[in-house]
């Protein structure tokens, strides 16, 4: 639909709903500067759902490609899980109503499966037209989003040359109003680069572009490898800790946890359990 | 903390899930295991015969409290069935008439094979201890009902020979008993016998005898005593008189010349006085006359002394030879009296000693008889009792007191006993599925490692947000589906597995 058309559709809206002031009188000339404010309002997050829609789409997954990076779709048998994302999304954008949030995604031991997790969330929040994500990877996992094929630099090529904008380091996905920054090529010996200028530049930058509708997720290395986690806990609104099934104790889950804001943890997730099929999955419900 | 029951019955289907390999490969191991066992064991058939023990013949109410019958209720019969039928001499016994062995348990097979047979004997008290039964087991069903019919014979002979065997003992005791006593008896009679003769050997006598003799002694020597002394008044008097006869015989003729003279002239004082005053002169006179005769009187008096002068004269006198001869008597009677004072004397010591060992010898005579007192008594009982004994025996003999009875006799059995096959494999499939389970809950007892959200939450005060699994691809899942479908085929193998080894059991036997 057309700028036009939207407003005129609107029009009738605030017509039929009749426009009161504190008095209970219509006010044209406050009504008409109520309905510009109100059509910038409105404007504006249409325009945001334009611009959103005009994003740069270059590739989408094949479910193949989905199932390949472990993400979750449709009918693939992971349906907790799916159930799981969703209950987070919701909770997630009920907490920011209107507005992003950066979600802090790590584990206590998890490795592997706290990432799954977190690329999982970014695809599910940006299932959602009016929202966009941004899954940033911090660090260097074996489990790959991006391809070689569709190799931009990276997370660590920004830390590591000047050179680069932020621009440059933000590639799209397969997935439609996902967007990542990979961690790149680049390797490092330790985790010094944790505490590196250029990443909070980079981070800053990246959670404060498009405030109103972008859910920016940060893929975090485990807390209990991590040592300095000020950086983690300044950038999140939400952190959410990842805990393997059956491999952690809780003494290293308090341990881990001790390290994070307490205001900003969102909850904890025990992943890799075991597969209750059928009449087993009745007796354990 | 530990978890709440819901939560840890939930947390065991999961560990169930986790661990599903382990659960079934041990489920494959153990029923698999225990069907293979099932197939060796031989299939083994208990043959039995069932006694009646006890109740009561005729005889026994007739015999109450003197013979003993056999087969009282107090008898445990399956300790005494065991003592008989367990011990080396019957299975020898069994061993030689089943012909395993020639003549005696040689080898150390033959030990092995007597273990054996004594393992597969079996003693039993039914029906409240009313019923015996006596059983054998073997894997041949005609042995088990051939040795099981043989321990009964055993058996029954054996507690017949049992009970005689204690009536025997009992009979063989007391008799001993009896001879002892016997024999006490006897040397008791014959010491008493001695003593009582001895006793009246020495005259010794009772204490009453001596006391009695003791008095009359001593009344003896009281009247001797006083005799005496009579005797020596006498004496006295006697010999006072005889000298005084041969002065009186001078005396008498002076004396009674002057008595004569001085009665009269008392006699003439008394008359004048009677009519004179007592300073009459002739009264007077009178009283001199008198009192010059009194002093002659006197005068003749002190000089008669010496008689012997005088003696001469009167020896002819009849009166100083009666007195003389009354002396000589009483002389001779004192001696007797001394004699016999003396003797009586010696007596009375005599019995006084006599008196004291008398004591002692009637309370040794009282021992003495108080033994023998007792001895016979013993005896006597003991005798009663060995003819309750001897009576006891004889019914024994005859086997007319103990009441057996085969109720039942041994029987070819056709059904094996004891756990079969079909036990075997029913108790491998259910250990192998619980074994598993109590396993992995002991596991998970010991395990500290987070599994569930609920207890995060309690214990970290952080929302669970839940619990997932892993996130898997198509491959994944196909991969994991191949693995399950092995898993299940494990399961089928291994029911396979047991009804090939049911198979091959069947056909063996056949």
């Amino acid at each position: 639909m057309s700028r036009s058309n939207i407003g005129r559709v609107l029009e009738k809206i605030h017509a039929d709903t009749a426009l009161r002031d504190g008095n209970g009188e219509q006010n044209h000339p406050q009504r008409q500067r109520r309905f510009d404010y109100e059509d910038g309002v409105v404007s504006r997050s249409v325009e945001a759902r334009e611009q959103i829609r005009r994003m740069h789409q270059p590739f989408v997954f094949t479910n193949e490609e989905m199932d390949a990076r472990h993400l979750v779709h449709e009918g693939d048998g992971n349906a907790e899980v799916s159930a799981l994302l969703k209950e987070l999304r919701n909770q997630i954008t009920q907490s920011h109503p209107g507005l992003g949030a950066t979600v802090l995604v790590t584990s206590v031991g998890a490795a592997e499966q706290s990432s799954v997790l977190a690329r999982n969330l970014a695809a599910v929040l940006a299932a959602d037209e009016n929202h966009t994500s941004l899954l940033l990877e911090l660090w260097d996992n074996d489990s790959r989003l991006t391809d070689d094929e569709h190799r931009t630099p990276g997370l660590s090529e920004f830390i590591d040359s000047d050179d680069l904008s932020v621009g440059d380091v933000i590639a799209p996905t397969g997935i439609r109003r996902m967007r990542t920054v990979p961690f790149g090529g680049v390797s490092f010996v330790n985790d010094e680069y944790l505490r590196a200028i250029r990443l909070r530049i980079l981070i800053k930058d990246v959670t404060r572009r498009c405030p109103r509708d972008r859910f920016v997720i940060i893929d975090a290395p485990p807390i209990d490898r991590v040592l300095d986690v000020a950086l983690l806990n300044e950038y999140a609104d939400q952190i959410i800790v990842c805990l393997p099934y059956g491999k952690v104790s809780i003494s290293e889950i308090r341990k881990g946890l001790g390290k994070l804001e307490r205001d900003k943890l969102m909850g904890t997730v025990l992943c890799g359990a075991p597969r209750l099929k059928g009449f087993f999955e009745r007796l354990a419900k | 903390m530990r978890y709440s029951v819901e939560t840890d019955y939930k947390l065991l289907v999961r560990n169930l899930v986790q661990y599903r390999w382990f659960a079934t490969v041990m489920f494959s191991v153990i029923a698999l295991t225990l069907a293979a066992i099932g197939f060796f064991v031989p299939k083994t058939y208990t043959s039995s015969s069932t006694l009646i023990m006890g109740g009561e013949t005729v005889l026994e109410p007739i015999l109450q409290g003197g013979a003993v019958p056999g087969g009282g209720n107090q008898t445990d019969w399956s300790e005494v069935a065991e003592e008989i039928l367990y011990s080396r001499k019957t299975i020898e016994q069994l061993m030689k008439n089943l012909g395993y062995i020639d003549g005696a348990i040689k080898t150390q097979k033959d030990e092995i094979l007597l273990k054996r047979i004594k393992a597969n004997i079996s003693v039993d008290l039914t029906g409240n201890d009313k019923y015996l039964q006596i059983g054998y087991s073997d894997e041949d069903p005609a042995v088990a009902k051939r040795v099981a019919t043989e321990l009964t014979r055993i058996f029954i002979a054996g507690i017949h020979g049992y009970h005689t065997n204690e009536s025997e003992e009992a009979f063989e005791f007391l008799d001993s008993q009896v001879k002892a006593y016997h024999k006490k008896l006897a040397d008791s009679e014959e010491k008493l016998k001695e003593f009582k003769t001895s006793r009246l050997k020495t005259g010794a006598s009772s204490e009453k005898e001596v006391s009695r003799r003791l008095d009359r002694l001593q009344e003896r020597l009281d009247q001797a005593k006083l005799e005496l002394h009579e005797a020596m008044i006498e004496k006295e008097s006697l010999e006072r008189q005889l000298s005084g006869e041969v002065r009186s015989t001078i005396n008498l003729t002076t004396q009674s010349k002057y008595m004569k003279r001085l009665q009269a002239l008392r006699d003439k004082l008394a008359e004048l006085r009677l009519v004179y005053h007592e300073e009459y002169p002739d009264i007077q006179a009178i009283k001199y006359q008198i009192e010059d005769l009194e002093r002659q009187i006197a005068e003749e008096h002190a000089g008669s002394d010496n008689i012997a002068s005088a003696e001469d004269g009167f020896k002819t006198n009849p009166v100083y030879q009666d007195l003389k001869l009354k002396l000589s008597r009483v002389r001779t009677q004192i001696a007797t009296l001394n004699t016999r004072i003396a003797e009586t004397e010696k007596n009375i010591e005599e019995e006084r000693q006599k008196g004291g060992v008398v004591h002692s010898s009637d309370a040794q005579l009282a021992e003495l008889t108080r033994d023998y007192e007792v001895n016979k008594k013993l005896y006597e009982d003991l005798l009663k009792r060995r003819e309750a004994a001897r009576l006891s025996k004889a019914v024994d003999e005859q086997h007319k007191g103990l009441n057996v009875k085969i109720y039942e006799p041994a029987f070819l059995p056709r059904l094996p006993s004891g756990l079969q096959f079909i036990h075997y494999v029913l108790l491998g499939l259910v250990l192998g599925v619980l074994l598993p389970i109590i396993l992995i809950y002991i596991y998970q007892l010991l395990d500290s490692s987070v599994k569930s959200p609920d207890a995060i939450q309690r214990k970290l005060k952080v929302p669970a947000l839940g619990m997932v699994p892993e996130v898997c691809n198509q491959a994944e899942t196909k991969r994991l589906a191949r693995r399950e479908r092995l898993r299940h085929s494990l399961v089928y193998l291994t029911f396979a597995g047991i009804a090939i080894i049911g198979v091959l059991k069947l056909l063996r036997v056949d």
